[in-house]
């Protein structure tokens, strides 16, 4: 009978072995490579240490540069050993985001600056831009609409998006 | 029929079910709406069609065939297959805040176009018009400005 469970134990286990690696574990990088694959270490030491694994975000397009340190999810597709992934999760400190793919500008804040041409290139309408009232010095009136054209200075340094 | 055999088909039956609590790395194929056509590189997990879910609530994305993301099932119901946790890759566009007016995000270095109104107030002495080369004044009116161009790929609704 002891013979018969230890056998029936035994296949069971094979079977049930995979369902470990179903889960997510807690984990924090260690490292991240210019191809953005990380390396983990989990949290609990039934977890392997896991290197070179890609990284999965919930926003396709999306490219997380990240801290040593930061906080993961380290999951397995397939319930496969062989192919672990780090899902971020945490809102830990990052050191870029990207949006819409790899690279990218700075998204422009509320408040960033942005740059028009100088006054040397201040464009002047037919008819000059002249003051009236000057008695009073109260206003500027253009004889045609000015649109100065220019750009944004500066974005967030930590949020990219590109074209 | 074999014991062996026996006790495997039943512990195998009863650990099916598990198999939809797993992730199945898959490509895919076309996108429908917010639903994707996908095909796992399990050949055990046939191709199907499975709603797409978004790490950040308000997101929806077009992404391009061949764009790889996890399988999985809510519930670990076959019935309910959902496509998420993407690779990095290219996208189409993503759109950032819900339903709504979808405009691109604007970057530094994004074109703007500030108008000058037509009647402005100014701060300071001049002695005559046309303003002498060298003048100083201070505009007091708020010129205002928008973004001519942003992000074709990432937009925000207002």
């Amino acid at each position: 009978m002891s013979n018969t469970l230890a056998f029936v134990r035994a296949l069971a286990s094979v079977r049930l072995a995979r369902l470990g690696l179903f889960a997510l574990y807690a984990g924090k990088v260690t490292a991240q490579r210019a191809d953005g694959a990380v390396d983990v270490l989990p949290d609990s030491p039934l977890v392997p240490v896991a290197t070179n694994v890609p990284v999965r975000l919930g926003i396709p397009g999306a490219v997380v540069r990240v801290k040593t340190g930061t906080r993961v999810q380290l999951g397995f597709s397939g319930g496969s050993p062989r192919a672990p992934f780090a899902y971020l999760v945490s809102a830990d400190d990052v050191i870029s985001v990207s949006l819409g793919g790899d690279g990218g500008r700075p998204v422009a804040c509320v408040g960033d600056a942005v740059q028009a041409p100088g006054p040397d290139d201040l464009p002047i309408p037919p008819g000059g831009i002249v003051f009236t009232n000057v008695a009073a010095g109260l206003s500027l009136t253009n004889a045609q609409p000015v649109t100065l054209k220019g750009s944004w200075l500066r974005g967030s340094s930590k949020v990219l998006a590109v074209s | 029929m074999t014991f062996a055999t026996f006790v495997t088909a039943i512990i195998r039956s009863l650990v099916a079910r598990f198999d939809f609590f797993a992730l199945y790395p898959s490509t895919v194929v076309r996108q429908v709406g917010q639903s994707v056509e996908i095909q796992p590189d399990d050949p055990r997990v046939p191709g199907m069609k499975a709603d797409l879910r978004y790490g950040l609530p308000g997101t929806t994305a077009q992404v391009a065939k061949g764009s790889r993301g996890l399988l999985g099932f809510e519930n670990g119901d076959p019935s309910r297959p959902v496509f998420s946790l993407w690779e990095p890759g290219d996208v189409v566009q993503i759109i950032l805040g819900g339903k709504g007016n979808a405009r691109g995000v604007v970057r530094s270095g994004d074109p703007v176009a500030l108008a000058l109104p037509p009647l402005m107030l100014v701060t300071g002495s001049v002695a005559s018009s046309p303003v002498p080369p060298g003048t100083t004044m201070t505009i007091t009116t708020p010129i205002v400005g928008v973004a001519a161009a942003g992000s074709g790929k990432v937009l925000a609704t207002s």
